[in-house]
């Protein structure tokens, strides 16, 4: 399935491996973010007062 | 209106079914991946984090008891801007017996991380009307060590209440008493990520000891009260007369909707016998 997506990208195979590498690596991290967010709004704030 | 492509058929409503049974599928199917990844996340990532961070505070909190200048000044009640403890705080909780509070102090100043350095401070008292004064502690550094042993609590404490403060570790609430001096010194920390530290404060209950390891020693403070308060109830960090700890945490666990706030009076330490509960 890799093969497949990193074919059907512009580019060599070897530029359309690096962009899907990217790829998973921006959503790694906008997915952290996410949870980030998520978790110190409504699960734990650390116990602050005020 | 479209038609349909030359060769192909047009679905049979099973078909049509089982394409749409399959996508919504793969949607739950990613859904849950997410949810089971928030999961992961919140509980084990940031947990890792908290620990990493926590062994450098460590190290540094060692560094800064060894370099720390601890000073003796005079303290005279009402010569600071505190104001009077809550109606109805600690009045039903005896005080604790010099031995648990012995204990308590040799427990503590017993551990290898802090002995070298606290156990001078901690054991030598000041002359009455006088106090050891904490050095200030800039924000983000370590200031002390949190134990309360009935729940198995150990943390090094940070100074500052930001988020990027408590993700390592309790932290100290700036603008309120150092622990062990004059006022009321506020500690919040987590309870459910960034592993934890306040995660069975729900299980103490009134009398258990609490240590505080600075610069100046150790402080052993008596828990008095528990409460669930909103998290705009500020009067929990006021600056009482005599000297106190609160500690804060969100509650119930997996919420930040309230706060469990547990208080506790000293009773022990260098400057016990000039602020605590019999002074």
């Amino acid at each position: 399935m890799i093969a497949r997506l990193a074919a059907r990208l512009p580019g060599p195979p070897a530029v359309g491996y690096a962009l899907l590498a990217l790829a998973v690596l921006v959503t790694l991290a906008l997915l952290g973010l996410l949870y980030e967010w998520v978790g110190s709004t409504f699960l734990d704030t650390g116990g602050r007062i005020g | 209106m479209r038609t349909m492509p030359a060769g192909r058929r047009p679905l049979t409503p099973s078909a049509r079914l089982g394409t749409l049974l399959r996508r919504t599928g793969w949607t739950l199917l990613g859904i849950g991946v997410l949810l089971a990844g928030f999961v992961v996340y919140e509980l084990f990532v940031t947990s890792f984090f908290a620990g990493r961070a926590q062994a450098g505070l460590t190290e540094d909190l060692n560094a800064r008891i060894a370099a720390a200048e601890v000073q003796t000044v005079a303290y005279e009640a009402g010569s600071l801007d505190l104001i009077a403890v809550p109606v109805g705080m600690a009045d039903d909780v005896p005080a604790p017996a010099d031995e648990e509070v012995a204990a308590a102090l040799e427990s503590s100043l017993g551990r290898a991380a802090v002995q070298a350095v606290a156990a001078p401070a901690g054991t030598a008292e000041p002359p009455e009307g006088s106090i050891v004064e904490e050095p200030a502690v800039p924000e983000g550094d370590a200031l002390g060590r949190i134990e309360i042993p009935s729940i198995g609590l150990d943390w090094t404490v940070v100074e500052g209440v930001e988020t990027a403060d408590l993700r390592r570790g309790a932290g100290h609430m700036p603008d309120t008493a150092m622990p062990g001096q004059p006022g009321n010194a506020v500690i919040s920390g987590h309870r459910t990520t960034y592993g934890a530290p306040f995660h069975d404060l729900g299980d103490t209950g009134e009398g258990d000891l609490i240590t505080v390891t600075t610069a100046t020693g150790s402080h052993v403070y008596q828990i008095v009260e528990r409460r669930v308060v909103a998290p705009t109830e500020t009067w929990v960090t006021g600056q009482w007369e005599g000297s106190w700890l609160t500690l804060t945490t969100c509650h119930p666990k997996y919420s930040a909707r309230q706060r469990l706030v547990v208080v506790a009076r000293l009773v022990g330490g260098p400057n016990a016998v000039t602020l605590g509960a019999g002074a």
